[in-house]
């Protein structure tokens, strides 16, 4: 508990310590972005229904 | 930290300028023709082996200093060429003879183009990639990406480990003892807390993966079917989803994300300056060189040696395996460099996630500082190792499957990383002269694009199975 509670602690100050990001991002690529990355991991759990298949 | 050695002074002194000195000489032949001829053919001599010695000194203090800047570069391109790599190469060798060697020499620009804007990245930004990310968007994105390279990077460690313990399973030593000798030795090569010794270690271990490259001519490949169906760009086999699946393989096992985070780290570990930039250029040139000499090498030799007779190779173990009964040495040799290129793979790979995560949290992550010192950046490293291994014992899973999966996975992923690059490479405010230049954008807009038209073809080839007819 003492570990989780820690471990937290140590996220939220590396939140804090980079709460303010050097460059801005417009909407439009913020949204492009997460699109790409939400993209992505959708293929990746595409590739790994493809392993399990694969391997029945 | 450490930093590069001191610089040898580049600036010529005493050769300065052999003309005029040459010159001095000249008034004693004024007014006499013959003897001013002789003065001005001895001047030009003077002058030229002046300027031959000056040039000579200046190339050695080049090297010299090529010589202390090598290594990131190096280390990044050759650990490349992982056990996973090699499994790769032959695997595509083995089913597909010739056919993708053009994809092999096509991919040394693709990783020189993504590894160089890490080198300019890192020495301006004096940031390792994690850092950076964090740094420029903010702990969301930042978030994002150590997940993702955390992920893949535990993924492609797993594969190190299979390939070692294959390696040594077939010189009689279990996994389990592969496991806990390879741990041990990747812990203590640290133990000297020196980044230059750990340097020096991993590219002796460099050199030796080129153990591949005398294969290339014990086969003695036809060099015309070579040139025809191998260089000369074609798809004879289609494209097909298992064609695209090795093609990916293929591209994941050149690039991957940890490398980008790896390579960033290392010249920042390394404490290269902006002077060092065309050096570690050059570093990273000559290192794509020996990844693409050895993917070259091992689809030769697999299309030689298998395909014949084994087109279905599972993985690089079964290789070597197959060759000792009938070749020994040279499935000795195989093996070997499979087990080197596993433990290469797995220093280069676990030190790139353990780098990023010591960046984020703030801990000592230098190689120049002791164990203790750094201890939660060598926790980290030998949790993630630890995990990998305890994976690979899992009695009967399906080794070379999960192998040629994580370099699909890998590149799959990597288009994420690679626009993070691209967009923190163009920050003229913080770039400077060093931002990319439009053929840079363009180069890697064209590898992001190529890489995501083949990653969506693939997953609709599994969708559809039968859209490609295959």
């Amino acid at each position: 508990m003492g570990y989780l509670s820690s471990a937290v602690a140590k996220v939220r100050e590396v939140n804090h310590r980079y709460a303010e990001p050097k460059i801005q991002l417009k909407k439009g690529t913020k949204v492009v972005l997460m699109v790409l990355r939400v993209y992505l991991l959708a293929l990746v759990g595409l590739l790994l229904f493809a392993l399990v298949s694969h391997v029945r | 930290m450490s930093s590069v050695k001191p610089e040898p002074q580049t600036t010529p002194t005493r050769a300065a300028s052999p003309e005029a000195r040459g010159a001095e000489e000249m008034p004693a032949a004024i007014g006499n023709g013959r003897k001013m001829n002789e003065a001005q053919g001895r001047t030009n001599q003077m002058g030229r082996s002046a300027r031959l010695y000056y040039q000579y000194r200046r190339f050695r203090k080049e090297l010299a200093i090529l010589g202390a800047v090598i290594g990131p570069g190096i280390i990044v391109m050759v650990a490349d060429n992982d056990a996973g790599g090699i499994t790769t190469y032959m695997v595509t060798g083995a089913e597909y003879k010739f056919s993708f060697v053009w994809i092999a020499i096509l991919l040394w620009p693709v990783a020189y183009i993504c590894q160089e804007m890490t080198v300019r990245l890192g020495v301006i930004t004096k940031r390792g990639h994690a850092e950076a990310i964090f740094e420029a968007f903010g702990p969301a994105w930042g978030w994002f990406s150590l997940l993702d390279l955390t992920l893949t990077d535990l993924l492609t460690i797993v594969t190190e480990f299979i390939g070692m313990t294959v390696a040594m399973s077939i010189f009689g030593i279990p996994p389990l003892i592969t496991v806990v000798l390879v741990i041990t030795f990747i812990m203590v090569i640290l133990l000297n807390g020196r980044y230059w010794t750990w340097e020096k270690i991993v590219l002796v271990l460099c050199a030796a993966n080129m153990i591949y490259v005398p294969l290339a001519l014990v086969v003695h490949p036809d060099l015309g079917q070579l040139w025809r169906t191998g260089v000369i760009p074609g798809f004879p086999y289609g494209l097909g989803s298992p064609v695209l699946f090795l093609i990916m393989a293929n591209i994941g096992t050149t690039i991957a994300p940890w490398m980008i985070f790896f390579q960033q780290s290392s010249v920042v570990d390394k404490g290269l300056k902006e002077r060092h930039i065309p050096y570690e250029r050059m570093d990273t040139a000559i290192g794509a060189v020996f990844t693409v000499v050895v993917a070259v090498v091992l689809i030769v030799f697999a299309a030689v040696f298998f395909s014949a007779t084994d087109p279905s190779l599972p993985d690089a173990g079964a290789a070597a395996r197959l060759l000792l009964s009938s070749h020994p040495y040279l499935g000795a040799i195989l093996a070997i460099g499979l087990f080197d290129a596993g433990l290469l793979g797995a220093i280069a790979v676990s030190l790139a996630s353990s780098w990023a995560v010591g960046e984020v949290f703030g801990w000592s992550h230098s190689l120049n500082d002791r164990i203790g010192q750094a201890r939660w950046f060598n926790v980290f490293r030998l949790m993630v190792m630890g995990v990998a291994g305890a994976i690979v014992l899992i009695p009967r899973a399906p080794l070379g499957e999960i192998t040629l999966f994580v370099q699909v996975i890998a590149v799959t992923l990597l288009p994420a990383a690679l626009v993070f690059l691209i967009v923190l490479l163009n920050q003229k405010e913080l770039m400077g002269k060093y931002s990319n230049t439009r053929f840079q954008n363009v180069s890697a807009a064209i590898i992001v694009g190529v890489i995501l038209t083949l990653s969506t073809l693939y997953a609709l080839g599994i969708v559809f199975p039968n859209l490609f007819g295959g």
